[in-house]
C-alpha cells in the first residue's frame, strides 16, 4: 500500500521528480562516459605513445572522479532536498490522517528508490551512447582510425558508476529520512503560509557588510596580482581566504543592500513592478545566498579549468609550431652538466678529445650520415675559459639588481630565483650559420658590440628592460655595448617548451677565449628528404650510435647527444597531450557548468510554481503581460547573472596570474582561449537560462 | 419581477442581456441567462443568491476575468466585452478594484508595499504614492500594520489591507467577492463598516455574498436565481436591522430550506 502511494506520488508530481531524475541521470551518464575512456580507447587503432597518453588520461580522470562524485553528490542531495521541501504539506496531511512518521519515511524511501533506479538505468544507457560518440571523437583527435562499427562497453566503468551512485543515493536516503522524521506537524501544515523572514533588517548593517565584502575582494585581488601564485609565503592562501569570505559576504548582503538602496530612491522603488521584483529576490536570498556562493565558486572553477586547459593545449601547439624549426636537435653538455664557479668544468671528456666538433663525431659514428642529413649547424655556448674563469664578468645578479622591472609578478619571482646563473657567450659566426639554415636574416656585429639571445618570448619584456638599463657588459676584461635592437629570438634547439636559451650573449668570434670548451652544444640537423620519411631511419641511426649514453650515466660521456629531439616526435607527443588536456578541461568544465546551471534552474522552476499565485495577483491588479514577463526575466536573470559576473571577475584576476605561468611555459596568452571559453559558457549557461525562463513563463501563463 | 432601471444618476455599470453558457453543444449549462442591471455611481450593491445561481460568474464577467457568451457590459459607458486582451489589463488597472475572499495579498511584500503596488502598476507618480497609501490605510484603520508582512497580520487586517489596495487607485468600481467569507463575526463587521465608510465617501461597490448579514450593509440587494435577476430589495431609509430581516425573508424563500419545502 505504501509502495502504491509512493508510485502514485511519483506519477502525480512528475515535474518535480523530473528535475531530480534528470540530474541523477545526467550525473550517471557523464560519469560512465568518462570513466570508460580506457575501454573506448582499446578498440581504437593507435600508436604505443598515444596509448600511454590515454592511460595517463584515464589515471588523471579516475583521480578527478572523487571530486566529480562529491560535486554530483551535492547536486543530487540538493535536487532531492527541493523535492522534499516542496511537499511538506503533503507529509503534513499524511500525519494528520494518523500515519506515523516512520511510514511517511518509508514512502519517501520507496519514492527515492524508484526514481533513483530508473535514473541509474537511463543514465547508463545515455552514458553508453555518449561514450560511443566520445570514442569516435577520441579517434579523431588522435588521428587514429576505428575499423567498422564497434560497440564498446566497459564493465568496470559501469560497475564503479553504479557503486558511486549507490553511495550518493544512500546519503540521499539517510538525508531524506532524517529530514522527514525531524518535521513537526505544525510546521508541515503551515509550510505554505509562512514566508521567510528578512534576516538582515538594518540598512546600515547591510551597507557595512556589503562594503566590507567589496573591500575584502579588492584586497584579495591586489594581493594576488602583486605576488602571483609562485611566490613563497602565505600570499596565495591569504588571497584565497579573503576572496572566499568576501564572496560569501557579498551574496549574503547584496540583496539587503540593493533593497535598502532602492528603497532610499522612491522614484525607482515606486515604479512599475520594481518593488515586487526586489522583494521576490530578497525573500529568497536568505536561504539562497549559500547555494549562490557555491554556484559562483563552481562557475569560477569551470571557467578557470576550461580556460587554462584550452590555453595550455593551444599554447603547446603554438610553441611547437614556433619551436620545431629544425628536423632534429642534439643537445649535449661537453663539460658536464652541473657547473658552479667553485667547481669548474672537467676538460678531459670525449668532447675535448674530438676538439668539440660534434658534427665530425656524427659523421664518424653514423655510416649513412650524408644519406640522412642534408645540413647541420653546431652552436656552442661558452661559460668558462680554459682556466675555469667566467668569460662574462658581469653577473646575472648584477644585471637584475640594476634593473628596475615592473612587469608581471611571476617573472619577477623567477628573476629572484635565477640570479646565480652565469651569462654565456656564443660566437656570432655560429649564430649566423644557424640563422641561415633556419632561413632567418644573419646579424652584423661591429667591434665592441654584442647581442642578447633569448628564445623565450615571455621573457622579452624582462630582457628589454635589462638591456635598456644596462647598456654595457664586461666580457673577458673588455666592455661590450649592446647593439641597437639588442634582442635576437632564433630557436636554439627544437623544443615544445617555448624556448631553451635565455641570456646568452652573441659576441664577435674573437671574444671567445682560445682553448675554452663549450658548456652547452646544440647540433641542429635538417633531413635529406621529407620529414616523415626520413624520421624513422634518422632516429634509429642516432639510437644505434648513442643509445647507450643518451640521457643516462654521466653527461660528460654523452657526446655529442645527451638529448635528441625531433620535430616529428614533439608533434606526435603533443597530439596526445592536447587530447588529454582538452578532455580534462571539457569534463570538469561541463560537469561544473551543468551542475551550476541545474542548481539555478531547479531553484527558479521550483519558485515559479510557488509564484503562480503571486503573478496571478499582479495580473488581477492590472499588470500587463509584458510587465509581468519583464519582472520574471529580471528575477531569473539576476539569479543567473550575479554568480556569473562575480565568477568571471574572480576568474579574470586569477587567470591573469595563471596566464603569466602559462605564458612562461608555452609563450601563449590565455586571452585567446578566454574568447572561446566565454562563448562556451554563454552557450551552455545561457541555454539553461533561456529554458528556465521560458518554462517558468509557460507555467505562469498556463495557470 | 422586472428589474428596476429608474436610477437618478448616470450608471457606472450597465449589464445588458448578459448570457454565459458553459459546456458542449449537447450539454449546455446556462450560468447567466439574460442578466440586465444598472449600478449608479456611488451605489453599494450586494448580489446574492444560492450556490450555482451565477453570481460569481456575473462578477467574473464584470471584472473581465471571464467573457460573456452574448450581451454587453458597459463600465463608464465603455463596452468592456469589446475590449482586446491588451486593453483589458489597462481597464482592470484603471477602473476596477478587487477584494477577494482570501485577501490575495503578496506574501513577500509588506502591507504598505502591497497597497503601493496597485499604484505603481498604474504608473502613478512616485512622489504621490506614500501619501496616498497612508491616507487610504488610515481610512481603513490599518495604518499601524503598514510595515508588517501578511503572515504577521490577522485575517481581518489582511482583508482591510486588501480593501485599501482595491480603492487606492480610485477605481470606478470596487468588486468584492465574498469579502467576509473567511472572517469571524467581529472582523466581518469591521470590514463591512469600512466598506460602508468607503461607500459614504463616494466609492461604488459591488459585493457578491451569500451572507445576509454582509448584504444588509449594502444600499441595494439583487437576488440571482438560475442565472436571472430574480428579485431586488432597496434599503432606502430603513435601518440596517430591518433591511437584514427583509433580506432574510427573501433568502429563506429563495433557497435553503424554504426552497426545499416549496
Amino acid at each position: 500500500m505504501y509502495a502504491k502511494i509512493a508510485l502514485g506520488n511519483v506519477r502525480k508530481s512528475f515535474r518535480d521528480f523530473a528535475v531530480f531524475f534528470l540530474t541523477l541521470a545526467f550525473g550517471v551518464c557523464v560519469f560512465y562516459a568518462f570513466g570508460s575512456i580506457t575501454d573506448q580507447a582499446a578498440v581504437i587503432q593507435m600508436g604505443e605513445d598515444q596509448r600511454s597518453m590515454v592511460q595517463a588520461l584515464a589515471d588523471i580522470l579516475s583521480g578527478l572522479s572523487v571530486f566529480v562524485v562529491v560535486i554530483l553528490g551535492f547536486l543530487v542531495v540538493y535536487a532531492n532536498r527541493f523535492l522534499i521541501r516542496r511537499r511538506k504539506r503533503e507529509f503534513g496531511i499524511y500525519l494528520t490522517l494518523g500515519m506515523d512518521i516512520r511510514r511517511v519515511s518509508l514512502i519517501v524511501v520507496i519514492e527515492t528508490l524508484v526514481v533513483g533506479v530508473v535514473a541509474l538505468a537511463v543514465g547508463l544507457l545515455l552514458g553508453l551512447a555518449l561514450s560511443q560518440v566520445m570514442m569516435y571523437v577520441t579517434a579523431g583527435l588522435f588521428e587514429a582510425t576505428i575499423k567498422g562499427f564497434v560497440f564498446a562497453f566497459s564493465p568496470t566503468a559501469a560497475l564503479s558508476t553504479v557503486a558511486c551512485f549507490a553511495g550518493i543515493f544512500l546519503v540521499t536516503l539517510v538525508f531524506n529520512v532524517s529530514t522527514v522524521s525531524r518535521y513537526k506537524l505544525i510546521d508541515l501544515i503551515n509550510a505554505d503560509k509562512v514566508s521567510e523572514k528578512v534576516r538582515l533588517r538594518s540598512l546600515p548593517l547591510s551597507v557595512v557588510l556589503f562594503l566590507a565584502s567589496l573591500a575584502l575582494i579588492g584586497v584579495a585581488y591586489k594581493v594576488l596580482l602583486e605576488h602571483g601564485m609562485m611566490e613563497e609565503g602565505p600570499y596565495f592562501a591569504i588571497a584565497t581566504g579573503l576572496v572566499t569570505v568576501g564572496t560569501l559576504l557579498f551574496f549574503f548582503s547584496i540583496s539587503g543592500f540593493a533593497l535598502r538602496a532602492l528603497q532610499a530612491t522612491p522614484r525607482a522603488y515606486l515604479s512599475g513592478l520594481n518593488m515586487f521584483v526586489m522583494r521576490q529576490l530578497n525573500s529568497r536570498i536568505n536561504t539562497a545566498w549559500l547555494s549562490i556562493s557555491l554556484v559562483c565558486a563552481m562557475l569560477f572553477l569551470a571557467i578557470c579549468g576550461v580556460c587554462t586547459g584550452f590555453s595550455v593545449a593551444t599554447g603547446m601547439n603554438e610553441s611547437l609550431r614556433v619551436g620545431t624549426v629544425y628536423d632534429m636537435s642534439l643537445v649535449s653538455y661537453p663539460m658536464g652538466m652541473v657547473v658552479q664557479d667553485a667547481a669548474p668544468y672537467e676538460q678531459d671528456g670525449p668532447a675535448a678529445a674530438d676538439g668539440y666538433d660534434a658534427i665530425a663525431r656524427l659523421r664518424a659514428d653514423i655510416p649513412n650520415y650524408d644519406e640522412l642529413f642534408r645540413d647541420a649547424v653546431q652552436v656552442n655556448q661558452y661559460t668558462y675559459d680554459a682556466d675555469g674563469n667566467p668569460i662574462v664578468d658581469t653577473t646575472v645578479e648584477q644585471l637584475f639588481a640594476n634593473t628596475d622591472f615592473t612587469g608581471n609578478a611571476t617573472v619577477q619571482t623567477m628573476m629572484q630565483g635565477n640570479t646565480d646563473q652565469r651569462l654565456t657567450v656564443v660566437p656570432v659566426s655560429e649564430y649566423n650559420a644557424l640563422a641561415r639554415m633556419a632561413g632567418e636574416k644573419p646579424v652584423e656585429l661591429a667591434a665592441g658590440e654584442c647581442l642578447l639571445w633569448n628564445d623565450l618570448s615571455s621573457l622579452d619584456e624582462l630582457w628589454d628592460a635589462v638591456t635598456a638599463q644596462n647598456p654595457e657588459v664586461e666580457v673577458g676584461g673588455q666592455t661590450l655595448r649592446f647593439a641597437e635592437d639588442p634582442l635576437v629570438h632564433l630557436v636554439f634547439s627544437d623544443t615544445a617548451a617555448g624556448g631553451t636559451v635565455s641570456g646568452a650573449l652573441v659576441v664577435p668570434d674573437d671574444m671567445v677565449p682560445a682553448g675554452a670548451g663549450p658548456s652547452v652544444t646544440a647540433v641542429n640537423l635538417m633531413y635529406n628528404g621529407e620529414r616523415t620519411e626520413v624520421e624513422p631511419a634518422a632516429v634509429a641511426a642516432i639510437d644505434e650510435a648513442y643509445g647507450d649514453v643518451m640521457g643516462q650515466g654521466s653527461t660528460l660521456d654523452a657526446w655529442p647527444a645527451w638529448i635528441a629531439t625531433t620535430a616529428q616526435g614533439l608533434l606526435d607527443q603533443s597530439s596526445g597531450t592536447t587530447v588529454v588536456v582538452t578532455y580534462l578541461a571539457i569534463y570538469i568544465g561541463v560537469v561544473l557548468l551543468v551542475c551550476c546551471a541545474t542548481v539555478l534552474a531547479l531553484q527558479q522552476l521550483s519558485e515559479a510554481a510557488d509564484n503562480v499565485g503571486r503573478y496571478r495577483v499582479l495580473s488581477e491588479l492590472g499588470a500587463e503581460k509584458r510587465m509581468i514577463d519583464h519582472a520574471l526575466l529580471a528575477q531569473i536573470g539576476v539569479y543567473f547573472l550575479f554568480p556569473l559576473v562575480v565568477a568571471v571577475a574572480h576568474a579574470a584576476v586569477a587567470l591573469s596570474v595563471v596566464n603569466d605561468i602559462v605564458a612562461l611555459l608555452t609563450g601563449f596568452q590565455i586571452g585567446t582561449a578566454l574568447v572561446g571559453t566565454v562563448a562556451f559558457v554563454v552557450a551552455l549557461y545561457g541555454g539553461y537560462f533561456l529554458v528556465t525562463y521560458l518554462t517558468s513563463r509557460g507555467m505562469l501563463s498556463r495557470a | 419581477m422586472a428589474p428596476l432601471h429608474a436610477q437618478p444618476v448616470r450608471p457606472v455599470l450597465s449589464c445588458r442581456d448578459v448570457e454565459k453558457l458553459y459546456g458542449t453543444r449537447d450539454n449546455v449549462t446556462r450560468a447567466l441567462d439574460g442578466v440586465s442591471l444598472d449600478v449608479a455611481a456611488g451605489e453599494y450593491v450586494a448580489i446574492m443568491g444560492p450556490s450555482g445561481s451565477g453570481k460569481t460568474t456575473l462578477l467574473n464577467c464584470i471584472s473581465t476575468i471571464d467573457r460573456p457568451t452574448s450581451g454587453h457590459i458597459y463600465v463608464d459607458g465603455q463596452d468592456i466585452t469589446a475590449l482586446r486582451p491588451g486593453q483589458l489589463s489597462r481597464f482592470r488597472r484603471e477602473r476596477l478594484g478587487f477584494v477577494f475572499q482570501d485577501s490575495n495579498l503578496l506574501d513577500t511584500l509588506t502591507a504598505r508595499e502591497n497597497i503601493a503596488l496597485a499604484l505603481t502598476i498604474n504608473r502613478a507618480p512616485a512622489r504621490e504614492v506614500p501619501a496616498r497609501v497612508t491616507g487610504v490605510a488610515q481610512r481603513l484603520g490599518v495604518a499601524d500594520v503598514l510595515d508588517k508582512f501578511p503572515h504577521e497580520m490577522s485575517g481581518g487586517q489582511k482583508q482591510r489591507v486588501a480593501a485599501a489596495r482595491a480603492i487606492v487607485t480610485d477605481p470606478s468600481l470596487v468588486l468584492a467577492d465574498e469579502p467576509t467569507g473567511a472572517l469571524d463575526s467581529r472582523n466581518s463587521r469591521l470590514l463591512l463598516e469600512s466598506l460602508e465608510d468607503l461607500n459614504n465617501a463616494g466609492a461604488t461597490i459591488i459585493m457578491v455574498t451569500h451572507d445576509s448579514f454582509a448584504a444588509s450593509y449594502a444600499r441595494r440587494a439583487l437576488f440571482l436565481k438560475d442565472g436571472r435577476v430574480w428579485n431586488e430589495l432597496v434599503r432606502g431609509t430603513k435601518t440596517r436591522k430591518t433591511f437584514f430581516n427583509e433580506i432574510m425573508d427573501v433568502v429563506s424563500f429563495l433557497g435553503g430550506e424554504g426552497a426545499d419545502v416549496r
